[in-house]
């Protein structure tokens, strides 16, 4: 039983004269220390103090690029069509939506009281759908028809309807001869109009005549004479008079005017357990080690996206998200008592000295700690082989900025979807926490009043790694969409501070989303 | 000590490394001077304490006061240091060392000042020096000690009686001078 209560004067006298006492140290040995300590320049946050600016520099000339390109799109298919109306004469119609943009040629009087079918049909306001049945060739135009030719090379003036009373064949002559008056009003009509060069115009068309038609029947008036139409115009005609019933719907837009679109996504993912560290040898101990996988816990990540539509299946993403990971292992050091190196203090039986060596995804780690026998009684042999089961605990919260190629496929409603691309992960928080160090060898415990001493290197700030999912997108109208899709992500090679290598394992995980697109 | 300048010194910048040290400098160098035999081996071992601090600065789990624990460090230095000079632990037996129980011996109002206390430490042998340090200075109990440097709990009280048995005769003769 020690009485350290017994107060002893010379204790105490010095005790009080040395307890608060200081001395001053040479004027140099701050120098000697700062030689000793490792150069700031090699911290990991200055290397990232460094690199984050080119990242964010980066991300910003990739958005500034995807928007010069949409420009630059917008602007070439501006021209491009400019280029296309300008080369097209109105004589060459390309397909068929030109050739009803077309303008017509001019119409020629009927001379005589012969009112082809269709037009009658026309003309008294029944259907017009009987106009399709107009073949161009049974009224083919005779060859001295001057409008017969529509080369470029010979353009033909146009010429005023009424003049072309006098060129019109026998064939083409109105079975019933107009009345005065109507001749006269035909006579002093204004050639035909100029159609719209739109699309529409054929609708336009008939959507004029026709109450017209009506109007003149209902009035008493004699009918119109036919006009010469084309027979393409008289196909398309057919349209307003099925009206809605038959006619096809408005065509939805496949895809967004803008091609961006903004997205939230959710991740969970799995990483599995850290791979087995690599045993390595400091006081010539031979160390085994097992890693113990435990129940993983998953990796929640959160973030937003920004996407601009490449093309008609491709884009480009590029967001920033966050992501927290807590990874608890254990690991078993087998070895011999004698393989440590000998330390004071331990009763009879000496302290041995020994080190974990770990390396996990999150950076290597080095912990040292003491053992010595449990009973001062009971010497331990060299030989006798230890396991000291040691858990640590990793705490990661990552700053993620995926930048992401994506792809996708069909149409309609339901989409497939695809991305792949590189995530630059930036440590926002990276612990190791020695959880338990517990020796499964009864007759050797932890020295007591000895903590181990756990020297803690972390990777670098920053790494890289890839990402590739593929799932299904569904789209709930115009702007709204949601994706889910399987994941799979990791890093490549990254290094902690000091430049060793660090294990790399892929994860697993799904994803769910929901954009938003203008 | 604050966190954030804890933080500062962990990621290695000097200008806090170096208030650090300036703060600490003298009481951890007057540890030193007292566990070395010399001032020359005293400013060794307070430049590798400080070394190690800022190497180890991360255990530090802010439990307890940090001078504390940096007196630990700079104390686990000077063991160390110790033991690799080779200095080894005297562990001569208490038989036959006739000590007088001095207890009630009149207190030493008019002794010198701490310098020369220290110089007083500094002669004697290292394993007295060791023990004396510990136990009255760090507080440390015999059983401790004996845990620390490797050594028996007898041991650590003969070394103690015959430290104290140093220091009384020196102290005794310098004031006598």
């Amino acid at each position: 039983m020690e009485r350290k209560d017994i107060r002893d004067p010379l204790e105490d006298y010095f005790r009080r004269t040395l307890d608060d006492h200081e001395a001053a140290p040479p004027a140099d040995l701050w120098g000697r220390v700062e030689a000793d300590l490792p150069p700031p320049a090699a911290s990991p946050r200055s290397w990232w103090a460094v690199h984050r600016f080119a990242f964010v520099a980066g991300a910003i000339a990739t958005l500034l690029l995807l928007a010069l390109l949409d420009a630059a799109g917008r602007l070439y298919r501006q021209r491009a069509t400019e280029r296309t109306d300008a080369a097209k004469t109105p004589e060459q119609p390309a397909t068929l939506t030109e050739k009803l943009a077309a303008p017509l040629p001019p119409v020629p009087l009927p001379r005589s009281g012969v009112q082809q079918p269709a037009a009658k049909a026309l003309n008294h306001g029944s259907s017009p759908v009987n106009a399709g049945t107009y073949d161009r060739q049974q009224h083919a135009l005779p060859a001295e028809y001057p409008a017969a030719s529509r080369s470029k090379a010979a353009p033909i003036p146009p010429l005023p309807w009424h003049e072309h009373a006098a060129v019109l064949p026998p064939v083409h002559a109105l079975q019933e001869t107009p009345a005065p008056a109507e001749k006269a009003r035909n006579q002093a009509a204004p050639p035909a109009p100029q159609r719209p060069s739109s699309e529409a115009s054929a609708d336009v068309l008939l959507a004029e005549e026709a109450p017209l038609a009506g109007a003149l029947a209902a009035s008493g008036e004699p009918a119109l004479p036919v006009r010469a139409i084309p027979s393409f115009v008289a196909m398309v005609d057919v349209r307003p008079a099925l009206g809605t019933l038959l006619a096809p719907a408005p065509i939805r837009p496949a895809r967004l005017p803008s091609g961006w679109s903004i997205g939230l996504y959710a991740s969970c993912i799995q990483a599995p357990s850290a791979t087995a560290p690599v045993a390595q040898s400091r006081f010539a101990q031979r160390m085994l080690f097992v890693s113990i996988p435990q129940p993983a816990r998953p990796a929640w990540e959160g973030g937003l996206r920004v996407r601009k539509r490449i093309g008609l299946r491709w884009g480009l993403e590029a967001g920033l998200s966050y992501s927290e990971h807590v990874r608890s292992t254990a690991y078993i050091s087998r070895f011999h008592f004698g393989d440590g190196r000998p330390t004071p203090g331990g009763g009879h039986a000496p302290r041995r000295e020994y080190a974990h060596y770990l390396n996990t995804p999150g950076g290597t780690a080095t912990v040292d700690f003491r053992m010595e026998p449990a009973k001062d009684s009971d010497p331990i042999p060299q030989g006798e082989i230890i396991r000291v089961r040691a858990t640590f605990t990793e705490h990661t919260s990552l700053l993620r900025i995926p930048i992401l190629a994506s792809c996708s496929v069909g149409s309609g409603h339901l989409l497939g979807m695809a991305r792949v691309g590189v995530v630059a992960d930036i440590f926002l928080k990276n612990d190791l926490q020695l959880s338990s160090l517990i020796s499964e060898n009864a007759r050797v415990r932890l020295a007591t009043g000895m903590r181990p001493a756990v020297q803690w290197t972390p990777a670098r700030d920053m790494s890289f790694g890839y990402w590739l999912s593929a799932g299904a997108v569904y789209r709930l109208n115009r702007h709204i969409a949601l994706s889910v899709e399987p994941v799979l992500t990791g890093r490549f090679l990254h290094r902690d501070a000091q430049g060793q290598p660090l294990p790399t394992p892929a994860a697993f995980g799904g994803q769910v989303g929901v954009w938003y697109g203008w | 000590m604050s966190s954030a300048e804890i933080e500062a010194c962990l990621r290695g910048e000097r200008s806090a490394q170096r208030a650090l040290y300036e703060r600490y400098k003298g009481r951890m160098f007057a540890v030193c001077l007292r566990y070395a035999g010399s001032r020359a081996e005293a400013e060794d071992i307070c430049q590798e304490g400080f070394v190690r601090v800022f190497r180890d600065l991360g255990q530090y789990d802010g439990r307890g006061p940090f001078e504390g624990w940096m007196r630990k460090v700079f104390v686990n230095t000077a063991l160390q240091h110790l033991e690799k000079q080779r200095r080894r632990i005297q562990t001569d037996s208490l038989d036959g060392l006739d000590v007088a129980d001095d207890a009630e011996a009149s207190p030493f109002e008019d002794a010198p000042p701490a310098e020369q206390l220290i110089q007083l430490l500094q002669q004697l042998p290292p394993g007295f020096r060791t023990v004396f340090n510990l136990y009255v200075l760090e507080g440390y109990t015999h059983s401790e000690i004996a845990d620390i440097l490797g050594i028996s709990v007898g041991t650590s009280k003969s070394q103690l009686l015959r430290a104290k048995v140093h220091l009384r005769r020196l102290l005794e003769k310098s004031l006598v001078e």
